[in-house]
C-alpha cells in the first residue's frame, strides 16, 4: 500500500481534526484510495485489540490513584513538606515548587495533572510574595516535566506497551533523569532568584514544623515505593500495582486522614474515566494506524534511509532525538510515542543501542516537547490556571528549556545514568 | 438557517439524554474495573488463589468504560487537536474549517458504527474465555459509542455552521462542571493555602 496515508494523517491533523480521529481516519481513506475496501471491516477489531489489553488498565488505574491522592488533600500536604526543607533559601516559593513537583511524580504518572494540581496552589501563593505571574507559571510548567519521568509514569506504561519493553524496567530506569532533571531546574532557579532578588521566607521552619509537615507527607510519599516494590521483586504485574496504588490512595483518603469522603467518589471516577478515555481512545486508533503503517512498509523505508546517513548507534540516537524534540514542540507526547515509536525504534535498536536506554531518551524527549512552545500542554494548562498569556510564560521558561535539553543530552551521551538502577535490579 | 436552528435544539436534547446515560456508565465502569482489579489481586496474593475471570473482565470493562467515556471527552473538546492553523483563521474561515474538521470527523465516526455493528453481529457465537459471555455484547460498545460519538460531532457541526450566520454564538463544545470540581475543590480554598504557606 502507497503511504499516501501518512500525509492524509499529517494534513488533517495541521488542519485541526482531533488527532484521535486523524489517526484512525487516515488508514481508512488509505485503505479506499488504494482499493483495498476489505479492510474497512477489520478496522473495528484492529481497534479493540489494540485497546483490550490488560496492561493498558494500568493507565486508568495509575490516574485514579492521583486523583484519589489530589482530591484528599495530599497536594497540599506534599508543598508544606517541600516548603518546609526549602522555603528559607532564595526564592524559596519557586525551589518549593520544583521539590513539590519531585514529590508528587512519585504518585502521578501525568505531566498535565502535575501542573493543574500543583500550579492552582503554587501560583497564587507565588503571586502573593511578589514574583511575577509568567514566571511563576514557567516554574510550574517546567518542573512538571518531571512528573513522567519519575515513576508511575502513564507515557511508559504506553511505550512498554507499544515497543514491548518491561514496564518495570523502565519505571526504575526513569529514576536518575528524573532527579537530575530537578536537580537543574533548582540550580537554574537558584541562579535567577539571585540575579533577581527574589524573596525567602525570613524564618527557617522550626523541627517541630518539620516533623508535623513530614508527618502529614509521608503516606502519600510511599507510594512510589508500594508500585516499584511490588514491580520491581516481581510479586505483581504493573497493572496490579496500580490497583494496588489506588487502593492504598483511597484508603488513606477515606479512612486514615479522612480527607475524602464517599460522596466524592462519583467526581473521581468521572474525572479519570474522561481523562482515561482520551488516552486509551487514542491508543485503539493508534492500533489502526501502526497496522497501515506496518502494511505499507513505511518503517523499512524510514530505517534504510536512515542506516545509509550513518550506522553509528550514538549519531543515529543523536538524530532521531532531534527529529523527535521537534515534533514534540507540535505533537503531544503520547500520540507522538504511539506513531513514531514503531518506525524509528527498529533501526536505531538494530545499530545497537540499548531498547531501554533509547525508551527513556525518547519519554524525556516528548515530554519535555510538552513544556516548548508554540504547542506545549503544560503553557497551557498553567496558562489558564494562573490567567498569564502563553507568550509572557513562554519568555520566562527558556532558561529552564536549557536545563531540560541539558539533562537530555547527558543521558543520551551516558547509557549509564539510565540503566545503572535498572541493571542493579536485574532488568537487562 | 432556521432549519439548522431546530435541528440543533433537536440534537441538543438527543444527546444530553444519551450523554447523561454515557456518564453514568462510565462512573460505574470505572468503579467497576477497580474494584474488579482490587478484588483479583485480594484473591491471588491473600487467598492465594487466582481467579481465572479477572484480567478478562477488566479489559472489557475498560473497553466499554472508553466507548461511554469518549463521546462525553468529545462533547467537552477535551480531544487534542492542533489549533495552530485553525486558530489564525478570521472567525467566519474558522467557523467553515470547523464544520469541515466535524464533517470529516462525522463520517468516519459513520464509518466505525457501521464496521463496528457488523463485527458484533459476527461475533454472537464467540464466547469470553473465561465466562459465558457473548464477544457481541463486548463488541457492542463499538457501534454504541461510534455512534454517540456522530450524534455529538454532528451537533458541533451544526452549531459551526449555526456560528456562521450568527457571529455572536460560536460556542461549540459544552464543558461540564463536574469535570473541574476535585481540581476546584484545592482551587476554592488555595489562597487559604497559600496563606498558610
Amino acid at each position: 500500500m502507497p503511504i499516501t496515508f501518512f500525509w492524509i494523517f499529517a494534513g488533517l491533523m495541521l488542519f485541526g481534526v482531533p488527532i484521535v480521529f486523524a489517526l484512525a481516519a487516515a488508514p481508512l481513506a488509505g485503505f479506499l484510495l488504494a482499493e483495498k475496501v476489505f479492510f474497512l471491516k477489520m478496522v473495528p477489531q484492529r481497534m479493540f485489540g489494540g485497546m483490550s489489553q490488560f496492561h493498558i488498565i494500568a493507565i486508568p488505574m495509575f490516574i485514579l490513584a492521583g486523583e484519589a491522592m489530589n482530591t484528599g488533600g495530599i497536594t497540599q500536604a506534599l508543598v508544606r513538606f517541600a516548603k518546609v526543607l526549602v522555603g528559607h533559601v532564595r526564592a524559596g516559593l519557586a525551589q518549593t515548587n520544583i521539590l513539590a513537583s519531585i514529590l508528587f511524580s512519585g504518585i502521578s504518572g501525568s505531566a498535565v495533572a502535575d501542573s493543574s494540581a500543583l500550579g492552582s496552589i503554587l501560583i497564587p501563593a507565588m503571586k502573593k510574595e511578589g514574583y511575577p505571574t509568567a514566571f511563576s507559571a514557567a516554574v510550574t510548567a517546567a518542573s512538571s516535566v518531571i512528573g513522567p519521568i519519575v515513576p508511575p509514569s502513564i507515557i511508559m506504561v504506553v511505550y512498554a506497551y507499544v515497543m514491548q519493553v518491561s514496564v518495570g524496567a523502565l519505571f526504575l530506569a526513569g529514576i536518575v533523569p528524573g532527579l537530575l532533571l530537578g536537580l537543574g531546574l533548582m540550580l537554574m532557579t537558584a541562579i535567577i532568584g539571585h540575579r533577581r532578588d527574589y524573596p525567602k521566607s525570613d524564618k527557617r521552619a522550626s523541627l517541630t514544623e518539620m516533623r508535623n509537615a513530614f508527618k502529614s507527607a509521608f503516606l502519600p510519599l510511599m507510594t512510589p515505593v508500594v508500585i516499584l516494590g511490588g514491580i520491581v521483586s516481581g510479586i505483581v504485574t504493573p497493572t496490579e500495582a496500580a490497583g494496588v496504588a489506588v487502593f492504598y490512595s483511597l484508603f488513606i483518603g477515606l479512612f486514615v486522614l479522612r480527607t475524602i469522603s464517599l460522596s466524592d467518589l462519583p467526581r473521581i471516577f468521572y474525572r479519570t474515566g474522561l481523562m482515561s478515555s482520551g488516552i486509551i481512545l487514542m491508543i485503539g486508533a493508534a492500533s489502526i494506524f501502526a497496522w497501515a503503517v506496518t502494511i505499507s512498509g513505511v518503517p523499512q523505508t524510514v530505517g534504510a534511509a536512515m542506516v545509509r546517513l550513518t550506522d553509528d548507534p550514538l549519531l543515529l540516537l543523536l538524530m532521531v532525538s532531534g527529529v523527535l524534540l521537534i515534533v514534540g514542540m507540535f505533537l503531544d507526547a503520547i500520540p507522538a510515542v504511539l506513531v513514531l515509536g514503531p518506525i524509528f525504534a527498529p533501526p536505531v535498536i538494530a545499530a545497537g543501542v540499548d531498547p531501554l536506554h533509547l525508551a527513556v531518551v525518547m519519554c524525556v524527549n516528548l515530554t519535555i516537547g510538552l513544556a516548548t512552545p508554540p504547542v506545549g500542554m503544560l503553557l497551557f494548562v498553567t496558562s489558564t490556571v494562573s490567567g498569564e498569556k502563553i507568550e509572557a510564560i513562554t519568555k520566562e521558561i527558556w532558561p529552564y528549556l536549557l536545563v531540560h535539553l541539558g539533562v537530555l543530552l547527558a543521558i543520551t551521551l551516558f547509557p549509564s545514568i539510565v540503566l545503572t538502577i535498572p541493571h542493579f535490579f536485574g532488568f537487562r | 438557517m432556521k432549519i439548522i436552528g431546530h435541528l440543533i435544539t433537536l440534537m441538543d436534547r438527543l444527546n444530553r439524554l444519551l450523554l447523561g446515560l454515557c456518564k453514568l456508565a462510565m462512573i460505574v465502569l470505572v468503579g467497576a474495573i477497580a474494584t474488579d482489579i482490587f478484588v483479583g489481586v485480594f484473591s491471588r496474593y491473600v487467598l492465594g488463589s487466582a481467579l481465572a475471570w479477572y484480567e478478562e473482565v477488566a479489559q472489557y470493562l475498560m473497553v466499554w468504560m472508553v466507548f461511554c467515556g469518549s463521546p462525553l471527552v468529545l462533547k467537552q473538546g477535551g480531544q487534542i487537536s492542533l489549533g495552530l492553523v485553525v486558530d489564525r483563521f478570521p472567525p467566519h474561515a474558522r467557523m467553515i474549517a470547523y464544520a469541515t474538521i466535524y464533517a470529516v470527523v462525522f463520517t468516519f465516526l459513520c464509518l466505525l458504527a457501521y464496521h463496528g455493528s457488523g463485527l458484533a453481529w459476527m461475533a454472537q457465537r464467540q464466547q469470553m474465555t473465561s465466562l459465558p459471555v457473548s464477544f457481541s455484547v463486548i463488541y457492542a460498545a463499538i457501534p454504541f459509542g461510534a455512534a454517540i460519538m456522530a450524534a455529538v460531532s454532528f451537533e458541533i457541526l451544526l452549531r459551526a455552521l449555526a456560528g456562521l450566520s450568527d457571529p455572536e454564538n460560536t460556542e461549540l463544545f459544552t464543558p461540564d462542571p463536574m469535570a473541574e470540581t476535585v481540581e476546584a475543590g484545592t482551587r476554592q480554598n488555595a489562597p487559604d493555602i497559600a496563606a498558610n504557606l
